[in-house]
């Protein structure tokens, strides 16, 4: 029990005495470097949403399309039908004498 | 440390766009935003990236700047954001392989936990522990790791953390306290599952 406490008080103390992690001392000459290529500078992801709103797009479009289409021959067809109701319904009546 | 004067006069040339006193910032807060980056992603070649990201960002909202803060805290503040935003972003891509996984491309995933992670700048002697306790500090909610990361790794005081995170003092304190509380019921998680 005791080690394990010891344990725990040691692990959370380990960042003790720790030192500042020395960075890149090039950094300033590729942060003027990016700002000399401004391509650079846009990351991928900036990139990548905009093909993501672009497919998002392209995909609402093809929905649309495709309802639009659907729905055309839909009420066309059931038009027909009705049509057809129409008709032999029509044709019925023709055969009683009043 | 910089003087009030100085800074001002710093701030000024920046604002100017002078080349020199651009380099003169990114001489001075490289090391703090680097060390700040890698403790929080703790990911060496991420915080390089963070690094550059943060010194655009400084050089770009410059003008924007209005001294009510110190330049320092304000580049701390920049340094958290743009690596919160990496986490998040980081995170998101996570819950995004787990929905893929469910769709049986489980190759994509990396079913490994992470490499550990050594920080540079630990004593020789604490590093294996330390490694323990970064892997604890990931599993925090983000503002607890941050509050912890500032003043364990960047050795802030709970001041300068409640200046770059915009709560107070007291809000702080308890962030630690909590943070405290949770590297404890984590890492006496860790011991009775490997020590034993």
């Amino acid at each position: 029990m005791n080690s394990k406490k010891q344990w725990i008080r040691e692990t959370m103390e380990s960042l003790d005495g720790i030192h500042r992690a020395e960075s890149d001392p090039l950094v300033f000459h590729k942060v003027t470097d990016q700002f000399r290529n401004p391509l650079k500078i846009t990351p991928a992801r900036e990139h990548r949403q905009l093909w993501q709103i672009a497919a998002g797009l392209a995909l609402l479009v093809t929905l649309n399309v495709f309802s639009l289409v659907f729905y055309t021959r839909f009420t066309a067809a059931s038009q027909n039908t009705e049509k057809i109701i129409a008709s032999e319904y029509l044709s019925y009546l023709d055969t009683i004498q009043f | 440390m910089v003087n009030l004067l100085d800074e001002k006069l710093l701030i000024v040339n920046l604002k100017n766009g002078e080349p020199s006193a651009f380099k003169m910032v990114v001489d001075q807060y490289r090391d703090r935003v680097y060390n700040t980056a890698i403790g929080l992603l703790q990911n060496g070649e991420d915080a390089k990236d963070i690094s550059q990201e943060v010194f655009i960002e400084v050089f770009r909202s410059i003008p924007a700047f209005k001294m009510q803060s110190t330049l320092s805290t304000w580049i701390y503040r920049i340094t958290v954001q743009k690596s919160l935003e990496w986490i998040r972003s980081k995170n998101r891509k996570k819950r995004y392989a787990i929905i893929i996984s469910l769709f049986g491309k489980e190759d994509q995933i990396q079913k490994t936990d992470p490499a550990p992670f050594y920080h540079p700048g630990v004593l020789l002697e604490n590093k294996e522990r330390a490694a323990i306790l970064f892997n604890a500090i990931v599993r925090l909610p983000l503002n607890q790791r941050t509050a912890f990361t500032l003043h364990k790794v960047e050795l802030l005081s709970y001041a300068e953390i409640a200046d770059v995170m915009q709560v107070s003092i007291p809000s702080v304190e308890s962030l630690m306290h909590r943070a405290k509380q949770n590297l404890q019921r984590l890492l006496t998680d860790y011991y009775e599952k490997n020590e034993q």
